[in-house]
């Protein structure tokens, strides 16, 4: 494939080799509107890929066409060495999806309907042991339509998995989680990177890609506008520290050098923050003070995010 | 595994999602009955004759006949229909689609039991006909009898495969089943058998294939017919239609909500 093969530089992240998706130049219209606008992007084999954006980015639609559920514009796609929009039974049976919204006979008990799955692949995995992984032993034989909404996403991630599949697709998996079950859900993912799956998932939670991604995209408009570790987006690992404490009670006592108050607090920023620290200690020491409120804060994923997607838009 | 047994497990889990749902055992089995017991008590005991039928019948036979076809209709094209079209609207076919089912796994699995269904209800309805409403029994016509309702069910089935095309809701799917299978119903006969109806009415009706399916049902009922109560041309204008919802249906048949690709 000379076309995927011609893949820019920025494809070389992941060699060709391991590569399980692929995509160049990716573009998705409809009508005069263009959804998709342009994206360029590799998996590796065994990666949990994070895809990020903002609702009406053009997310969705570039993962249903990586699905096979819609066709490109234009632009090339190879996933697990197939083109999606003409997918074989063969691809189907390496393929795992959740999608956005379970949907699912309610008639049916959770049993019933990972069984069925688990008849449609060659090579499936354990139906009981599979229902045991999602948590929902104790309710194997209650109708799906009885399953809370956490309920009804384990039983999709479950539904996803009885094929034993090379690649899983997670569309916003844990939406609606309490926080306990978002981290069942964490942990069930984490393992799925610890069989050797690879797992790409599109979530709103930054602490969800931050602890499951190896690697990040941010789509804003159609185009990726960043893509990195969850530790280097968007140059996050040399984004200045913001450091702040609360300035002395007595108001003559002298701040440190090269500080000044915003209302009660001091603030700086640092891109190397122990060497702008040193001094403030050394200066807090001589007064005994015990710089009350001190926080030295590194961007988070979500403010990088933010900054990345408000730029953007 | 083997299509036959995949198809076999897919049979099973649709029988089970009909069955435990009441509502729709009540519309798919109940109301043909009901229909059965309602026209049977009132005129059952009336002897007439019907339009292109030789020889006269009592109105319980007639009816008896009529309620097959009803029955027939409502599991394997009503029922059939709309549980497609709101699996598919409400996603439940795009999940499915995500995995290596074939269609003809899929939907072999539903057609089967449409067809099952519709067959043991022409049973159930000619079983009561004859029980509590002195239907006379059909001696050798039985086999052409059962031959109309394989063939109105398997043509009916293939219509109802084809007819999902045309619906784009899910809360679309009964009301637009209902109002067609109604219209058919009456415009046929099925309600007011023996009435003339006028010449355009006549038309639309001999058009589409209920009234067929009534005329050769009723053929194979009626204790005047002579022989083995095959009515070849309606059989065939049945086959017909058949033949055009399976070649409609199995080319243009989705699996995800109309508006998505």
């Amino acid at each position: 494939m000379a076309t995927i093969e011609s893949l820019g530089s920025r494809l070389a992240v992941v060699p060709d080799a391991d590569a399980v998706i692929r995509v160049k130049d990716l573009h998705k219209s409809y009508g005069s509107y263009a959804a998709v606008r342009g994206i360029d992007l590799t998996v590796g084999k065994g990666e949990v890929f994070a895809f990020l954006g903002p609702n009406g980015a053009g997310k969705t639609t570039t993962v249903e066409m990586l699905e096979g559920y819609r066709h490109r514009t234009s632009g090339v796609v190879d996933v697990l060495g197939e083109d999606p929009a003409h997918p074989s039974l063969a691809w189907r049976a390496r393929i795992g999806l959740v999608l956005q919204t379970s949907k699912m006979p309610p008639e049916l008990t959770v049993r019933e309907l990972v069984a069925r799955h688990a008849r449609y692949y060659p090579s499936p995995r354990a139906v009981d042991e599979t229902i045991d992984v999602v948590g929902l032993t104790d309710k194997r034989d209650v109708r799906s339509g009885r399953l809370s909404g956490g309920q009804l996403r384990r039983l999709d991630v479950a539904l996803a998995l009885v094929g034993d599949p090379v690649l899983v697709f997670l569309d916003e998996p844990t939406t609606g989680f309490d926080p306990a079950a978002r981290r069942q859900a964490w942990g069930l993912i984490t393992n799925l990177r610890a069989l050797g799956k690879t797992v790409f998932l599109t979530t709103h939670y930054m602490d969800e890609a931050e602890f499951l991604a190896d690697r990040v995209a941010v789509i804003v408009g159609g185009r990726i506008v960043a893509e990195g570790t969850p530790a280097t987006l968007g140059g996050r690992d040399g984004a200045p520290c913001t450091i702040r404490f609360r300035r002395p009670a007595d108001p003559g006592c002298p701040l440190p050098a090269g500080t000044r108050a915003e209302d009660d607090m001091i603030v700086l920023h640092a891109a190397e923050p122990v060497q702008v620290l040193a001094p403030i200690f050394s200066w807090a020491a001589e007064r005994h003070i015990e710089l009350p409120g001190l926080e030295v804060h590194r961007p988070t994923l979500e403010d990088v995010y933010l900054a990345l997607t408000g730029e953007a838009s | 595994m083997s299509t036959a047994n995949l198809v076999a497990h897919e049979l099973r889990l649709a029988q089970k999602v009909m069955l435990r749902d009441a509502q729709s055992v009540f519309f798919t089995i109940g109301l043909p009955l009901l229909y059965l017991v309602i026209f049977a008590s009132f005129f059952g005991d009336q002897v007439g004759s019907i339009p292109g039928q030789p020889g006269e019948m009592t109105f319980a036979t007639v009816m008896t006949a009529s309620v097959v076809v009803i029955g027939v209709v409502s599991a394997a094209f009503q029922n059939l229909a709309v549980t497609l079209v709101q699996d598919r609207e409400n996603g439940v076919l795009k999940r499915l689609r995500s995995t290596p089912v074939r269609t003809a796994v899929f939907l072999g699995g539903h057609v089967v039991n449409a067809l099952t269904t519709a067959v043991l209800l022409a049973l159930l309805v000619t079983g009561v006909g004859m029980l509590v409403y002195d239907v006379p029994a059909l001696g050798r016509r039985s086999l052409a009898a059962t031959v109309t309702v394989l063939v109105g069910a398997v043509a009916l089935t293939s219509l109802a495969v084809a007819f999902t095309l045309v619906i784009r809701k899910a809360s679309a799917a009964a009301p637009m089943t209902t109002a067609l299978t109604l219209t058919l119903f009456f415009i046929s006969g099925n309600f007011f058998p023996g009435n003339e109806p006028p010449a355009v009415i006549d038309f639309v009706a001999s058009v589409f294939p209920v009234r067929p399916f009534f005329a050769a049902e009723l053929t194979a009922f009626n204790p005047n017919t002579v022989g083995w109560g095959f009515a070849w041309t309606d059989l065939g204008v049945l086959a017909l239609w058949g033949v055009v919802g399976f070649l409609v249906g199995s080319r243009m048949f989705r699996w995800t909500p109309v508006g998505e690709e």
